[in-house]
């Protein structure tokens, strides 16, 4: 690290962290500041040219502890406020820290159209399946059945899936973590950073307080996370467990566990992972792989470059515009129309 | 102006407007962009000279603006957001006696625009027997009818009010040399209340229409000469 420009130190603020001992943030905080040193030498990148964006939620006083431009803005609209900034200057890295509830709730607009548009941020989606600065009514992702404040007896709606959600929305980028495991939530904040496009990853995040052990029974501890997770990497076949010896098959339409070495399976059945190909299909159902059926998939899922990206597309409209338009004030454009001197 | 008084005094402008504006037509004169005031606000992209560390919340003495860093610039790193913030170092703050002095200074803020937004001004007479306060889209029936009144020698004025908060300097005096004033506006007397709690030595008459159409000229007219009897 020591020949890096920057250290994470570089990306502390003097201020007071504040979330309650034991919050998964904190973990991902340390994640970020790690990963912004790499994404800044990879790219040049000063510190200023880094903005972190968030809304409302206790994830969203993110900005306040990176030592960078920060804006701690509007519920909901963490996305849409990212997109004005990154749309008036395409060459700040812009960051955007959100909850479950603050982009899945009240920005569950902004967020679906910003992943449509792909536009060039990086948002770092807290999932604690509840909200927790409010103290702890169920969200869109608290799972069915769910007792919480707001539903006594349990929920009775079906949670959204990140993955899924933005993977649907023909994101570019998805890719997922779990607060405590932070070389994996940096190797994916550092992809994201890099990534030409809306890159979304989604940390499951445990919210110590209201929501205790969400995530518990596939990331309770290293040996669950071994056995019940399964880390993708492109190019890499898909294979997790204690001894690594299961992996996942596409079998009638469907994926599927197998164990290496039975019932006819071997290492060449099973799949390798190809975050790169523009193709849905497998992406989503990757993303939407649930415990205990299925191993939860964490690191980059879907990773695709070479389309549309909305800044640097408007960016350079508006220069093929202005080289060609008549008008080129507002001194003109109001004696464009039907005007007329008495 | 709405744009000018939010860039240079960095504080939230409301610009209201209602169908009559938006619907209205006339021929008009189109503007210069020459003869419009240019808009200053107050970017910076270097530290004061006597600032050691960039002290975001620092204020001009004039406007009480905070100073404006665009993300980018290096060396102003900075946040800003909801929460409470410290008077001069923009870190969040959870002390009482710095909330209370952030809110004053907020408020003084705001309150300092009217030294930079037009004088209040009367349509006829300094003094009479009865002003006429409006605001709004229904400036144009209002002058018609204290006009028409002004015509038949009635003592009538107009005080058209285009700024709400702050209210612009001159309107107490205004108000201290008519006998009788009336608020006309097409809602329940939002206006009238807001003058009365901010000018409690006066007394404040109301004629007020929610039908959804614009004051007619005959119905002005014959309020005030009502008002006038």
């Amino acid at each position: 690290m020591s020949e890096l420009k920057y250290t994470a130190a570089d990306f502390k603020s003097d201020q007071e962290v504040k979330w309650c001992p034991g919050c998964g943030d904190y973990a991902v905080l340390n994640a970020v500041q790690k990963a912004l040193p790499e994404v800044a030498e990879a790219s040049g990148a000063e510190r200023s040219s880094f903005t972190v964006v968030s809304g409302i939620g206790c994830s969203s006083r993110f900005p306040y502890y990176v030592s960078t431009y920060g804006f701690h803005g509007i519920h909901g609209r963490a996305n849409a406020v990212a997109t004005g900034l990154k749309v008036a200057n395409p060459e700040l890295n812009v960051i955007v820290t959100t909850g479950d509830g603050d982009s899945l709730a009240i920005g569950g607009n902004h967020f679906i159209h910003s992943v449509r548009r792909n536009i060039d941020l990086t948002v770092i989606l807290f999932n604690n399946e509840i909200y927790g600065l409010t103290k702890g009514q169920y969200s869109p992702t608290s799972k069915l059945g769910k007792v919480t404040k707001t539903s006594p007896y349990g929920t009775v709606e079906h949670p959204f899936n990140p993955g899924e959600l933005v993977i649907a929305a023909k994101g570019t980028f998805f890719a997922r973590s779990i607060d405590v495991e932070v070389l994996t939530t940096k190797e994916c904040i550092t992809a994201a950073a890099q990534h030409d496009g809306m890159a979304v990853t989604e940390i499951l995040q445990n919210c110590v307080i209201f929501n205790d052990k969400t995530h518990a029974p596939f990331a309770a501890d290293a040996a669950t996370r071994k056995a019940n997770t399964i880390m993708l990497r492109h190019g890499e076949k898909m294979t997790f467990g204690t001894d690594n010896e299961k992996g996942i098959v596409f079998e009638d339409m469907r994926l599927k566990v197998v164990t290496i070495g039975e019932d006819g399976y071997t290492l060449d059945s099973v799949l390798t992972h190809d975050a790169h190909t523009p193709d849905t299909i497998l992406h989503s159902m990757l993303a939407a792989m649930k415990y205990p059926e299925y191993p939860v998939a964490v690191g980059v899922i879907r990773d695709v470059e070479g389309q549309v990206v909305y800044d640097q597309a408007v960016e350079a409209q508006i220069a093929e515009v202005q080289s060609t338009a008549k008008i080129h004030n507002v001194d003109e454009l109001l004696r464009s129309g039907e005007t007329w001197t008495l | 102006m709405a744009s000018k008084l939010a860039m240079e005094h960095m504080t939230p402008v409301v610009l209201l407007t209602d169908g009559f504006i938006a619907n209205g037509s006339q021929p008009w004169k189109i503007p210069s962009m020459k003869d419009y005031p240019a808009i200053k606000p107050p970017v910076i992209t270097a530290l004061d000279k006597d600032e050691a560390a960039f002290m975001p919340y620092k204020r001009d003495k004039e406007r009480l603006a905070r100073r404006w860093a665009f993300p980018g610039t290096p060396g102003l790193e900075h946040r800003i957001g909801g929460l409470e913030k410290d008077f001069l170092k923009g870190s969040v703050s959870h002390n009482p006696q710095n909330h209370q002095r952030m809110v004053e200074v907020r408020a003084e803020k705001v309150a300092k625009v009217a030294d930079f937004i037009p004088r209040q001004e009367v349509i006829g007479e300094a003094e009479g027997d009865l002003l006429v306060v409006g605001w709004g889209g229904t400036r144009g029936h209002l002058v018609s009818a204290v006009e028409e009144m002004q015509q038949v020698g009635k003592k009538v004025s107009l005080c058209h009010i285009n700024y709400i908060n702050p209210l612009p300097h001159g309107l107490d005096d205004i108000f201290k040399k008519f006998k009788n004033i009336v608020v006309c506006e097409l809602n329940e007397g939002q206006m009238a209340g807001y003058l009365r709690m901010s000018f409690q030595e006066h007394r404040f008459e109301q004629f007020n229409k929610v039908q959804g159409l614009p004051f007619t000229k005959e119905e002005l007219v014959d309020r005030f000469n009502e008002l006038l009897k």
